[in-house]
């Protein structure tokens, strides 16, 4: 029976098979250029004609969305600082440390499914629970066991209890809730290199909006809404759900980090190996922290804000360290290392967060170079207090309340 | 195999040239490996480069460019095989190919490699970038836009399948 060895030999065996050089280097590399100067030029022709799209990236097919009736009763809502996580397949909420946890859906292993190892119906994994910031709802990714290895999976929204509220098909990996908890964004059907379109979706499970980016303009971007609940906010455009022109985010680079402040007034970005925070149009940056040369701190990637906006936590040295920024005074703490074989790492949708109160931080740690064990930690502000709090997940979510109206 | 993080200290001085004998080889192996064709896989670094050079410019940290010219590959071969009609053509191809194997050795290397061609795009993908490339769960991961229990889950269906239609096959 192969093996995971005998499988990377054949690989290697495979990949050497090719000669090490192309067969027609100058000629591959001419190709190649003249492919460059071809994209160039009829990217300058088509220019004008696409301007209007290409800058706004987006064409919306249904505007104005109508925010949905919740249900009646509203479900209760969970405790401000209640920890959602998943492990195995299951989700759980439980109280900010990972004590009492209770399990709220009851899925099965990602990767038993899809293999014939599960026959029943209706069997299924769940990932990734998001809070809506009422607490009373979460949205999680939901795939069904019986389905192919590469069929699309759903998203679901449920009470605090796991209740299904409403579930729809969704190609996206990070769920982001309206402000107002009232809707999803998330995308609905994503390519590398061919049509996209990201659904907003009400807490009916219909979808409200469809917005279909160029896919020129937001690259692995997840949707992420604006704190007024007007836009969404995806890769290098701000994109309002009226229907009028996206507005280009000209301090986002490609590869850069950013996030806004909970208040929406602020924008935090790093711009080379410097931090910056500026106001949430891009004017008036500040560097806060300095290129990593001199600063002694390298790769500072994964921002996020306290609550109050008074720091920022990210993660620096290829995931290594965690530290957090005074933004006023430009201090930085570093509150936690590993000795690099290990990573901590922010997944998408969650696992890196401040409490609801600040004074301490979520954040995630892969074993083995970020191939082995994950599980969730918490430490506080100032670096002591070092705990995990759950093993199996890289995911988790604090419910915060909302910072914005 | 590809670096994870390469070094192109003199990355904006320096050619297309350069870069295309810095990072085509191990490009076109990997390309190689994720379609069984040596032709195609050349086409598709080379779309790739045409790709990503235009955006060299705005490319901060020039020591990524391995990793987004990996992450374009891997995305262009998907996209390429989810034309059935190439991928017909080619398993036609790769059949006949594999009739021409002399050696036993890479007879079965041969099939093996078929067998992974078959696997479903993402199947193929995170195998070759986990088992070949040497990523982990977590880079394969942030490479499919899935999630690292995702990448356990493509990989652990396809060495099922693998081992399923290779039952039987020894050295």
């Amino acid at each position: 029976m192969i093996d995971e060895r005998e499988l990377r030999e054949m690989l290697e065996r495979r990949a050497g098979t090719i000669s090490a050089t192309p067969t027609d280097l100058p000629k591959a590399i001419r190709r190649a250029r003249r492919r460059i100067a071809l994209n160039a030029a009829v990217g300058t022709l088509v220019g004008l004609v696409v301007l209007a799209g290409a800058l706004a990236g987006v064409r919306i097919i249904q505007a104005a969305p109508t925010p949905a009736e919740p249900p009646t009763p509203a479900p209760t809502p969970a405790s401000v600082g209640a920890l959602a996580y998943a492990v195995e397949g299951d989700i759980f909420v439980a109280e900010w440390d990972g004590s009492n946890p209770v399990r709220i859906a009851d899925g099965r292993p990602l990767s038993d499914c899809g293999t014939g190892a599960i026959s029943g119906t209706g069997e299924y994994s769940a990932e990734g629970p998001m809070w809506s910031p009422n607490g009373r709802y979460l949205a999680y990714r939901h795939t069904d066991c019986n389905a192919p290895g590469d069929a699309r999976g759903d998203v679901v929204i449920s009470d605090t209890e796991g209740n299904v509220v409403t579930s729809f098909p969704s190609d996206g990996w990070g769920i982001s809730w309206s402000p107002d908890s009232t809707r999803v964004a998330v995308w609905d059907h994503w390519s590398a290199v061919g049509p996209r379109s990201i659904g907003i979706y009400g807490l009916d499970g219909e979808r409200q909006t469809l917005l279909t980016p160029d896919v020129r303009c937001c690259g692995e971007s997840d949707p992420v809404w604006s704190p007024d609940g007007r836009s969404l906010l995806l890769g290098k455009f701000e994109i309002p759900l009226d229907g009028s022109t996206p507005r280009p985010l000209t301090w986002i680079r490609d590869g850069a980090g950013w996030a806004l402040s909970p208040d929406g007034s602020r924008v935090a970005y790093t711009s080379g190996k410097s931090l910056v925070v500026a106001a949430a149009d891009g004017s008036a940056g500040v560097e806060v922290l300095g290129d990593g040369a001199t600063s002694g701190i390298p790769a500072l990637v994964n921002l996020v804000w306290s609550p109050t906006g008074d720091r920022i936590a990210f993660t620096s040295g290829n995931g290594s360290e965690l530290r957090v920024l005074d933004v006023a005074t430009g201090t930085v703490t570093l509150l936690t290392e590993t000795d690099g074989s290990d990573v901590l790492s922010v997944a998408a949708g969650g696992g890196f967060d401040f409490s609801p109160e600040g004074d301490r931080i979520l954040f995630s740690k892969t074993e083995d170079e970020g191939g082995g064990v994950s599980s969730l930690w918490s430490v506080n502000a100032d670096g002591s207090d070092l705990r995990r709090l759950v093993a199996g997940t890289t995911v988790g979510d604090w419910l915060s309340p909302n910072q914005t109206p | 195999m590809m670096p994870v993080v390469t070094q192109e200290s003199s990355l904006e001085h320096g050619s297309l040239g350069d870069l295309y004998v810095r990072h085509a080889p191990e490009a076109i192996r990997l390309a190689f490996l994720l379609t069984g064709d040596r032709a195609l896989a050349e086409d598709l670094v080379q779309e790739a480069f045409s790709r990503l050079v235009g955006r060299l410019r705005h490319l901060r940290d020039p020591g990524v460019f391995g990793a987004y010219l990996r992450r374009t590959i891997v995305n262009l071969s998907t996209s390429h095989f989810r034309s059935r009609r190439v991928e017909r053509a080619y398993l036609e191809r790769s059949a006949g190919a594999s009739e021409a194997e002399t050696n036993s050795n890479e007879e079965l290397d041969a099939t093996m490699h078929d067998v992974l061609l078959r696997l479903p795009e993402r199947q193929r993908a995170a195998i070759v970038l986990r088992f070949y490339e040497d990523l982990s769960d977590v880079q394969t991961a942030e490479l499919l836009r899935c999630s690292p229990g995702t990448v356990r889950s493509l990989v652990s269906r396809g060495m099922k399948t693998l081992r399923s239609e290779l039952e039987g096959v020894t050295r």
